[in-house]
């Protein structure tokens, strides 16, 4: 396998800040967090086992570790943090419903005020505070200006009228940063202003909604004549879209060890094909047909791993983000897509039990067919929404036309 | 697409698609599924009524003399419908080996009672260590005084929850992969020794593992010659990839048909997204997609009564098509659909599993390509 990390020549105190990390995971990684984090169907695994490694990160001081040090972050170098990055992919860490750390914290420290700096992110990091957030509407899709959620000033409250859907894990959040409507200008985003609301709230009703990987991973949130100081805005009132446009720098950044985990999947693809006969007594990763398929699937992914890597050393180098970046990852979620496909179709029919039981942390039943046989169907059905969520494919497509080629 | 069909054959599609647009609402079908029957018995004395659980069977014995073309008709509005009913073991799995295999007290005892809807049939040719293997068979039945002791285990089984009557291939000579020695029983739901462990599937049925465990069924059990099964077990799975792959295309159908509606409808920048050409090439492509899968289906239907290897190369032509189709319209739908398309809210997400699911039944393309190969004498 590819070993990007190996590639950077570390020097040596990042190869000493690696073995650290190192013996971090393997001392606090147990089964059931490896676990919670294999049967991920689409971005966040079982809420619980994401809470108690979030317990663990903050007992080490690395709760959040690309905040600054003066609000608790870990100060570490660029470097740091992508090791820190790659290491935890490659020990299966759960994935944290990150909202609040990793989305509404930059935005509280940079517009937030005094009061709610100190409020907010210290629950953030110790997981005492769980954010969903409210941005997506019914109806509304990939062009976020277009929303409709009320918010009518009444003296020093505002009272919010509307929806907010796609809501990961707002049945678990205590917490939700909203957008909201106040008023409007001559363009689509103004008069829309960026609100902190408390989920016990009065009004607010949230109803869960099962994807077709059969968990409940989003909800769909009601809020009706809910009422927010107006001291819970964050920023200016109006000029929500500033504290946005800071959000969705954070919400499409990264891409560093996006390689990894491709790789990482690759080889759980093979690992399953290994696992599984071919009918005729041998094993499917010894089918010829499918092990060129195998290979293929191999050829694609050096590519698109090159691709990104080149990039991220070049960011690394000090180069402006590029918007090359998108129209690679076109092609990267395509062919992560495709390797689920692959899995799917390599357990056969024991893809077609339902086992959502099985497949818990905590099993509530035995599984139907070989464990292996567990993931792969869910997990085709839930990466379909690798092509949509954050912007679709078509929108992705738009978006190259008009930056890269000019169009 | 407007294949040549008789009068009759027409007019049996349009009351049948009729029938289901006004009986069988999807809240209705999410409903039963809900309930964990498997199926829905109303509806399935509904489909005898309308003659379908009568259509593939010998006049004889109170069926319709159907053919693989009326099966063709009647999968595609099954397929339309999203209808979650056994029909595909019961009358084409079952259904075929009755027609070919069954001897006279046999069909007598059985067909009459499906074609009223009060017998319903588990068929199981597949193993777990078998993939899509036919002849992968390490179920044993092993003849001792007038009576066959059968053990072993088939896996997911649809309608096994429900069933009273399974037919299963068990090895009666021969080792595990040989393509000799294979026989055919009726084994009754309720045999001792035999054990059903049932859930539901992602496609909104019901399915089954089933463990044999010395279960003791008479010699008269027995449907077709003994050791000669495979050829029986063949022509039934080649029916029931004629009949599956026309439900899919009703499937395909269906989703383009909700697709389309939808683009018209849902508006971004301002426009609906039907105006933006990627999206109506999009639809383009997936209606081209399920008029090939259409046809090479339909071609396998009217090829079904030709010699056994040109069936079966026709059989296997239509599965690895429709999957590639499918696989193309599938995922389409749901994309063009966006987050909703996502959610076990909409049907949409419903007919992508049932496509997907049916990609890994009778066959997976690349399982279908190499008995294509095999069949045409490529």
């Amino acid at each position: 396998m590819a070993d990007l990390l190996d590639d950077l020549n570390l020097t040596s105190e990042e190869q000493m800040f690696r073995e650290e990390v190192r013996e971090f995971l393997a001392e606090n990684m147990t089964d059931e967090l490896r676990r919670a984090s294999h049967f991920t169907m689409w971005a966040l695994s079982e809420f619980e086992y994401g809470k108690r490694w979030q317990k663990i990160l903050h007992q080490r001081g690395w709760g959040a570790v690309h905040w600054p040090k003066e609000y608790g972050g870990a100060g570490w170098t660029r470097m740091q943090k992508m090791i820190w990055h790659i290491e935890c992919i490659q020990a299966e860490t759960p994935s944290v419903m990150s909202m609040g750390r990793d989305l509404c914290a930059p935005c509280i420290m940079k517009f937030g005020t005094e009061e709610q700096k100190a409020f907010f992110l210290p629950r953030i990091l110790s997981g005492e505070d769980w954010w969903a957030q409210g941005f997506s509407e019914p109806g509304v899709g990939s062009d976020l200006r277009a929303l409709q959620m009320r918010a009518e000033s009444d003296g020093d409250e505002f009272v919010l009228n509307g929806s907010k859907i796609w809501t990961s894990f707002a049945d678990h959040a205590n917490r939700i940063f909203c957008l909201v409507r106040s008023g409007s200008g001559p363009k689509k985003h103004d008069g829309i202003s960026f609100l902190l609301v408390d989920m016990d709230s009065p009004g607010i009703e949230v109803h869960p909604i099962t994807t077709i990987a059969g968990d409940p991973e989003f909800c769909q949130v009601f809020f009706n004549d809910v009422r927010v100081s107006k001291s819970r805005l964050l920023g200016k009132e109006n000029e929500g879209w500033d504290v946005v446009r800071h959000l969705l720098a954070y919400e499409h950044g990264g891409g560093g060890g996006r390689s990894v985990s491709l790789f990482g999947r690759y080889n759980w693809l093979r690992e399953v094909a290994t696992l599984e006969s071919d009918g005729a007594g041998g094993r499917l990763i010894d089918d010829v047909d499918f092990g060129r398929q195998l290979a293929e699937m191999r050829i694609e992914l050096e590519a698109v791993s090159f691709a990104s890597d080149e990039l991220s050393k070049r960011a690394r180098a000090g180069e402006p983000p590029s918007r090359v970046s998108e129209l690679l990852a076109i092609r990267s979620r395509l062919v992560s897509q495709k390797m689920t496909e692959l899995a799917m179709r390599a357990v056969g029919r024991y893809g077609i039990p339902l086992q959502q039981g099985a497949r818990k942390v905590i099993p509530e039943v035995d599984p139907i067919g070989p464990e292996h046989v567990l993931k792969p169907m869910p997990f085709y059905l839930g990466q379909r929404a690798g092509t949509i969520a954050g912007g679709t494919d078509e929108i992705h497509h738009n978006n190259v036309a008009r930056h890269v080629l000019g169009l | 697409m407007d294949f040549v069909l008789t009068d009759e054959q027409k007019m049996f599609g349009e009351s049948l698609n009729k029938f289901f647009q006004s009986e069988y609402a999807f809240a209705d079908r999410q409903e039963t599924i809900q309930a964990g029957n498997g199926f829905s018995p109303e509806l399935w004395r509904s489909l005898a009524d309308l003659g379908v659980l009568a259509l593939p069977f010998d006049p004889a014995y109170g069926g319709f003399g159907g053919t693989a073309v009326d099966n063709y008709i009647a999968f595609e509005a099954m397929g339309r419908a999203l209808a979650a009913e056994p029909a595909l073991s019961t009358l084409v799995l079952a259904g075929t080996l009755l027609n070919q295999a069954s001897n006279q007290a046999q069909k007598e005892e059985l067909i009459p009672a499906i074609v009223a809807g009060e017998l319903i049939v588990g068929v199981g040719f597949y193993e777990p260590q078998g993939r899509f293997n036919l002849n992968n068979c390490a179920t044993t039945a092993v003849k001792s005084q007038g009576h066959y002791l059968i053990s072993g285990t088939k896996s997911v089984v649809y309608a096994a929850d429900t069933a009273d009557k399974f037919v299963i291939s068990a090895r009666t000579t021969g080792d595990p992969l040989h393509e000799e020695g294979i026989s055919l029983f009726f084994v009754d739901a309720d045999a001792y020794g035999l054990t059903r462990k049932s859930y539901p599937t992602v496609d909104g049925f019901m399915a089954s593992e089933l463990y044999f465990d010395e279960v003791c069924v008479p010699t008269t059990s027995l449907t077709g010659e003994v050791d000669k099964g495979l050829p029986l077990i063949e022509e039934a799975v080649d029916a029931a990839i004629v009949a599956s792959c026309a439900e899919a295309v009703g499937n395909m159908s269906a989703l383009i048909e909700r697709t389309l509606e939808h683009c018209k409808t849902r508006e971004a920048f301002g426009q609906p997204i039907s105006s933006f050409q990627v999206i109506q090439h999009r639809l383009v492509d997936m209606t081209v997609a399920c008029e090939h899968a259409a046809a090479i289906t339909m071609r396998a239907a009217k090829l079904f009564d030709s010699g056994e290897n040109e069936r079966s190369a026709a059989a296997a032509a239509a599965k690895v098509q429709v999957n590639k189709e499918a696989e193309f319209v599938g995922p389409n739908a749901v994309q063009l659909h966006g987050a909703m398309g996502m959610t076990e809210e909409l049907d949409v997400g419903h007919y992508f599993k049932r496509l997907v699911v049916l990609g890994s039944s009778f066959g997976d393309t690349h399982y279908s390509v190499r008995r294509y190969m095999n069949k045409a004498g490529l």
